[in-house]
């Protein structure tokens, strides 16, 4: 054996020693070969033994990642086809998450995700196969497990029945069960553990929390939950128990949570379960785990749990359980002392018998103690003496013994409780009914969020449908949620003429609403945009049809032939006006110049041919250079736009023959023939946009900017894009694709404008440091201000001010050699919107470096434009789609009234979708500062231009404006609840804000002013309770040195302070006075205060250190006031006696402002990531969540009559959401 | 362009840098994303050294990905105070309080350690284990990284392996 170092020796040995498979004789084998070498031996020996191990780092590290990261990032990640929505429970080895499974049905599920154990390669097939025994298990009482499976982080999931119900504990406490009541859910439980052992699947972990119970037709129903989940990670386990070593943390309750998914839970695990003899673990296990179920039920503590205080060690518990009985529930739980002894007390002990041989044998013997002990029969736990046997009659025939004694009483109380537990049915009925309708409308929002509106719909209209059918009384309206939902679905495609041939091309003809088609059949037919009817059929006799169009006047209507023919006919009687042979090819696309007067004509020629519009002689040609041409757009400026079947776009004015101005636009890096071809290309009315389909399901949006058509959005669909439309007021676009799907965008409201070179200050981090080697100083970091200084030379000059639009490369050189400076790549350029906000989605790096000289060249071409996928844009909310047709969509044209779109396809069918039009709606200006209702139901929106927008109840747009002066000094308008036709402002000067001004609420005219006299020493006014009474600010108080200001209430009627209070911060924060005038309320350094204006009487309800508070809001009748946090918690206080009434947790983002319904049943908030959610505040939970097209909520206002939603973001913009759903 | 960079994995750094400046970064977890963007952003400056070859690149994302993730470890039990007392590895940490990214997180630091101490006395294996498991690379790749033949580090890797599993299992 040659060998070049020593640990290669070894190596080769392991090697060789490895390949013997035997233990015994590869053993021999090394003492053989190393004899006399003890130390070799020894260090070969402890190598192969450690060489059958497997080892956690053969596996990839990417799974791994994961585990290390936190688990909260998920919200809102899909697993498989689930998508999960919050996150539910936790547990040592993973988390239960609410998720939404897409297919193959649609239903709220929850989703364990168990966290793969890196160290057991084997645990998740184990996993994995006990799952689908598990799935056998078909029982009412347990929660049925839909599916296991892996996820792509390697984490292995469980799917099961969402079980909307408390912990059975929790329901019993909550319920306040008596014994009997409890020992009925016990009963199930067994039932269900019966059940599982019939086919042989061991619990292994009962205890109270897998125990959940629901509510079916008002009966409380247990669902048993997490079935044989411990058996598949107890090996993971195993050694941990064995070494003893495991803290138990001194209380009984964290070794119920926290332990939580270990392979039994103590005190719920049976003696045999710590020993880990795995094959002495058996359904007996199981039923001493009931037993202590039992007993917690009975006396609200788990067994032990007195002695579980003491213990130390899970060595120390299992000495405890192996030794010792638990004490009996009767002496544990004093109270109840004598219903529990006996029977009960019995019953528990056999259970719980420490010897699994003195165990009830079965459940069913459990159930049937249980049963007995019910119905007064004798127990078999229980060997009574004749006396008991005595008792036991006389109280099973107690009503009969005692009717005539106790008629009267025990008819009353028999009414009493039979009336009591009907409430109850009721009210849990009602509870069951309101959790499925929150769950549905959770569903459809999921479903509308996807672009699924289809099934939105159906799941919301059942709601209305049921509740119109069934409400005797007047129709109750649907909850706020409800109708949010409701109004921003739009409607589904309606088929409105079907014709048994392919259709090549739709247009509408707006003027007659008519809709004009013609494809392979040759005919031309015109058909009534909302009935469908066919008034016109003509035969053309020009072979297929690929192109229509409509003179500008809307008289005459063109059609183009593959035989290369043009004809134009009347619109209004069908009758031939003109016709020409306008090209040896197909024609394929054809259109009038806006003005009449020359007409347009593309082919399988190249060129686009021009046309004299009054005898259609050849007028010139727009170029192609020789490529082949599918689409052809005419702007109604004059231009040309059509794109050929490289992927060049090419923009011409249309009575130019000098071919000067023909703009080139590469809209695909691929220039291969036939696979970028443009599809199909439109013009806005405008002629400011335009929108060119591509093959492979690319959209490209151009923006005139400069003069020049500039792309600035690049959009991925699944298939051809094959027809685009923009509406009339140039806020959407219609697009088809060759799929058969139809799509509605919102255009992008903010686009690139303008650009600079920035350095990357993302990489200016520990490493990133400019450093000139020669002088060995080293630049700050972060300082770009630096940077810049090394540069010498820049082309073009100042790039850090202003990079052309049309420049694609920078050229810099720097003051030393390259080699000297580190990070000289390390630039982007910057996009700025027109008016000059950077978009860091926006940001581009440079495509290319190349080094020249002392400098660096940047190539930039990417220009902004990384493909957004469709999906994303439906989730951010900027389109809708919808599926109707089962072929190409040939056309897609808006209808009159710019309400409908019209798809035409090759199915020959024409389809009409009705879009919900303004479901949300802009209102125009972006300077907004706060919104406030006024009396009469009109909503103030206030501009930092010192204007005010009222809207109208039930409107949307602002119907009038009004500024406030003129007049020196900045004005604040002072919201205030009145019918009066003045509303107050306040005046800012350098002093403070120390007038007040009543400005005509028609004119906004200063009518008077109200100065505060000086010597009441006033800083500012801070709101206004009535016309008479204000809330004031007093200047500091010099004396104490801090910056805190009292305030007051001051009447200006009567031109005195009312009430004076000291407050901690210089600032009043949120502050509001609820509409009857009954409370005042602000944040005072994170304490809210309730002062109650006409006394100046104050209570703290809450204080939120370290916590900012978003907003305050009082409910509708002024009961409850809401809390905002930024730590994601809503919480709500009754205002009569300043208690605690409820925290909702919130997920995802938090929330900034909130409001109440007026039924007081939903609340609505809005978040920073820019949507509305709804909760439902009886059931806490999450209803409906829409995505606006915006961020950085702040404000949100419902209208009174509930019909808008108003929110406020922080750019200044105002939306309007409906929320009264529209007729259709 | 400098000679003798990869174009190709160029190209693919670019991207992830492009993708990352595009985003927010609100997001404070790690998924195999943030990392190799935590790791590109650490290693991205020290590509620009003419002298740095693609061979190098590999090497390098290989070391800081491992230091990366080192890192993440470490503040994750730091975070919740969870830094073992003596015990470092995860068989001995059977605290049921510790979650599976806690366990995990033992186990690299574990790793980690063992790994500087074969490097002490094996500087090629390590650098292979490094390759392998925090680089990602396959035998062929960590072949060519190294200039020794695959059936090497085929043996390298075996004797690697149940060098650092001794090591580890002798911790405890």
């Amino acid at each position: 054996m040659s060998t070049t170092s020593p640990y290669d020796a070894v190596e080769d040995l392991l090697l060789r020693a490895m390949a013997i498979e035997d233990r015994q004789v590869r053993r021999r084998w090394a003492e053989e070969l190393l004899q006399g070498q003890p130390e070799k031996l020894a260090e070969l020996l402890s190598l192969t033994e450690a060489a059958e191990k497997p080892a956690w780092f053969d596996r990839p590290l990417k799974p791994l990642v994961h585990a290390i990261g936190d688990s909260q990032s998920r919200m809102g990640s899909r697993i498989g086809p689930y998508q999960l929505i919050e996150q539910i429970g936790a547990g040592g080895m993973g988390h239960v998450y609410l998720a939404r499974q897409s297919s193959p049905v649609q239903r709220l599920v929850a989703l364990k995700l168990l966290q793969r154990n890196p160290t057991d390669a084997h645990a998740f097939e184990r996993f994995r196969r006990e799952q689908q025994v598990l799935a056998s298990l078909e029982h009412p009482n347990i929660a049925h497990i839909f599916d296991a499976g892996s996820a792509d982080s390697g984490d292995a999931f469980l799917a099961m029945e969402y079980v909307q119900g408390s912990q059975l504990i929790d329901h019993c406490s909550a319920q306040r069960l008596g014994i009997r009541q409890r020992i009925d859910l016990m009963i199930q439980c067994c039932k269900a553990i019966q059940h599982a052992h019939q086919k042989g699947i061991i619990h292994r972990d009962i205890k109270p929390s897998n125990v959940l119970v629901t509510t079916v037709d008002g009966d409380p129903v247990v669902k048993v939950i997490d079935f044989g989940i411990a058996k598949a990670y107890q090996s993971d386990w195993g050694d941990s128990w064995r070494s003893g070593e495991v803290a138990v943390p001194g209380q009984s309750k964290s070794v119920l949570t926290q332990a939580g998914s270990t392979p039994g839970t103590p005190p719920f695990m049976s003696p045999e379960q710590y020993s880990l003899e795995g094959d002495r673990i058996d359904t007996r296990s199981d039923i001493y785990s009931l037993g202590a179920l039992l007993y917690d039920l009975l006396t609200g503590v788990p067994p032990f749990d007195t002695q579980i205080q003491q213990t130390q060690s899970l060595a120390d518990l299992r000495d405890l359980v192996q030794h010792n009985d638990p004490m009996p529930p009767s002496e544990r739980f004093p109270d109840s002392a004598k219903a529990l002894r006996g029977d009960l007390d019995a019953i528990v002990a056999k259970a719980m018998q420490r010897d699994p041989e003195r165990r009830y044998q079965t459940v069913q013997q459990l159930a049937e103690d249980l049963r007995n002990y019910l119905a007064n029969a004798p127990v078999s736990a229980h060997p009574e003496t004749t006396f008991e046997h005595l008792c036991r009659v006389a109280k099973r025939n107690r009503l009969s013994l005692g009717a005539v004694i106790l008629a009267t009483s025990g008819l009353l109380a028999g009414l009493f409780i039979a009336i009591a537990q009907r409430q109850l049915a009721v009210r849990s009925e009602r509870k069951s009914k309101q959790q499925a309708f929150a769950s549905e409308l959770l569903l459809a929002s999921m479903a509308a969020q996807d672009g699924n509106f289809t099934i939105a719909r159906q799941l919301l209209d059942r709601h209305s449908e049921a509740s119109d059918a069934s409400q005797t009384s007047p129709v109750a309206p649907m909850p706020l949620d409800w109708r949010l939902l409701r109004s921003q679905l739009p409607s589904e495609p309606v088929t409105i003429a079907q014709f048994p041939t392919k259709l090549y091309f739709g247009l509408s003809l707006p003027s007659r609403q008519e809709i004009a088609t013609a494809g392979k059949d040759s005919h031309l037919r015109i058909v009534d945009e909302t009935t469908g009817q066919l008034r016109l059929d003509i035969d053309t006799e020009q072979g297929e049809i690929n192109g229509l169009a409509i003179h500008p006047d809307g008289t005459q209507i063109a059609s183009g032939g593959d035989d290369g023919t043009v004809k134009v006919w009347d619109v209004a009687t069908g009758r031939l006006l003109h016709h020409w042979k306008a090209s040896e090819k197909q024609v394929f696309q054809l259109d009038w110049s806006s003005d009449g007067k020359l007409f347009l004509t593309a082919g399988s020629a190249t060129d686009v041919a021009v046309w004299n519009a009054l005898d259609f002689q050849f007028s010139h040609r727009l170029n192609s250079q020789g490529e082949a041409l599918e689409c052809l757009g005419v702007s109604r400026q004059g231009r040309a736009a059509y794109g050929s079947n490289m992927g060049l776009l090419r923009i011409a004015d249309i009575d130019d023959p000098s071919q000067d101005s023909i703009q080139i636009v590469a809209l695909s890096p691929s220039r291969a023939t036939n696979i970028n071809r443009c599809s199909s290309v439109v013009f806005s009315q405008s002629g400011q946009w335009l929108a060119v389909g591509l093959d492979h399901g690319n959209l490209v949006l151009l923006k005139q900017l400069e003069g020049r058509y500039q792309p600035i959005e690049r959009i991925r669909f699944s298939s051809t894009v094959s027809a685009v439309a923009f509406d009339t007021t140039e806020t959407r676009l219609a697009i088809g694709e060759s799929n058969g799907n139809v799509h509605l965008l919102q255009l992008p409201e903010r686009h690139p404008t303008q650009s600079r070179l920035r350095f990357t200050e993302f990489f200016a981090g520990e490493q990133a440091r400019f450093a000139s080697r020669s002088s060995g100083s080293i630049v700050p970091n972060n300082s770009t201000d630096a940077l810049w200084s090394l540069i010498v030379h820049a082309d073009p000059s100042d790039p850090s001010e202003e990079l052309p639009l049309q420049c694609d490369r920078v050229y810099l050189e720097f003051r030393e050699p390259l080699a000297n400076i580190v990070c000289v790549e390390n630039f982007m350029r910057e996009w700025l919107d027109d008016s000059g906000r950077p978009n860091p989605d926006w940001n581009e790096v440079p495509e290319q470096v190349t080094y020249k000289g002392d400098g660096v060249e940047l190539h930039f071409s990417n220009r902004w434009s990384g493909w957004s996928n469709s999906q994303e844009l439906i989730e951010s909310g900027r389109l809708k789609s919808w599926s109707g047709h089962d072929k190409r969509v040939a056309s897609i044209c808006w209808g009159s009234n710019g309400q409908a779109v019209h798809s035409v396809s090759e199915d020959g069918s024409t389809n009409r979708i009705h879009i919900a039009a303004g479901a949300i709606e802009r209102i125009p200006g972006n300077d907004f500062y706060d919104l406030a209702p006024i009396g009469g139901g009109e909503v103030m929106l206030m501009k930092t231009s010192e204007q005010i927008q009222l809207v109208e109840a039930g409107k949307s747009r602002a119907n009038s404006t009004i500024s406030l002066g003129p007049y020196n000094g900045t004005k604040t308008p002072l919201p205030l609840m009145s019918r009066s036709p003045y509303f107050l402002a306040k005046q800012s000067t350098s002093t403070g804000d120390r007038a007040i001004s009543r400005a005509d609420r028609r004119t906004g005219e200063i009518l008077q002013i109200d100065s505060i006299p000086p010597d009441l020493k006033i800083h500012s006014v801070v709101a206004a309770i009535d016309e008479d009474r204000f809330i004031v600010q007093f200047q500091g108080d010099g004396d104490k040195g801090k910056s805190s200001r009292p305030f007051g209430c001051w009447s200006l009627h009567n031109q005195t302070v009312l009430w004076r209070l000291s407050s901690r911060s210089e600032l009043l924060r949120n502050l509001i006075v609820s509409p009857s005038k009954k409370y005042l309320v602000f944040a005072d350094d994170r304490y809210v205060e309730l002062v109650d204006p006409r006394t100046g009487f104050k209570r703290t309800l809450g204080h939120f250190p370290e916590i900012d508070l978003n907003s305050l809001r009082f409910s509708h009748d002024e009961r409850y006031l809401l809390v905002v946090c930024e730590d994601h918690r809503i919480v709500c206080y009754r205002t009569d006696d300043g208690s605690h009434a409820w925290t909702l947790p919130m997920t995802g983002s938090p929330a900034h402002d909130a409001a109440w319904s007026k039924d007081q049943r939903t609340l609505l908030c809005v978040t920073r990531d820019g949507s509305i959610k709804t909760y439902d505040i009886a059931l806490q939970q999450l209803t409906a969540e829409i995505p606006l097209p915006t961020r950085d909520l702040i404000r949100v206002l419902i209208s009174a009559d509930e019909s808008w939603i108003y929110v406020l973001d922080r750019t200044g913009q105002v939306l309007c959401v409906r929320c009264n759903p529209l007729p259709e | 362009m400098v000679d003798g960079w990869d174009q190709e994995l160029y190209q693919q750094l670019r991207l992830v840098a492009r993708r990352f400046m595009g985003r927010e970064s609100a997001n404070h977890t790690l998924s195999p994303t943030d990392l190799f963007h935590e790791a590109f952003a650490r290693v991205q400056p020290r590509l620009l050294s003419p002298a740095i070859g693609v061979h190098d690149i590999r090497a390098l994302m290989a070391a800081t990905m491992r230091r990366v993730l080192i890192d993440h470890a470490r503040k994750k039990l730091r975070r919740h105070r969870k830094l073992p007392r003596a015990a470092t590895s995860v068989d001995q940490c059977s605290d049921p309080l510790l979650d599976q990214g806690d366990r995990l997180s033992f186990d690299l630091l574990t790793l980690d350690e063992a790994l500087r101490r074969l490097a002490d006395q094996h500087p090629t294996h390590a650098q292979l284990v490094e390759l392998k498991f925090f680089g990602n690379m396959t035998i062929p790749q960590c072949s060519q990284q190294l200039g020794i033949s695959e059936a090497t580090v085929e043996r390298h890797w075996a004797f690697s392996r149940a060098w650092l599993l001794r090591e580890l299992s002798r911790q405890s």
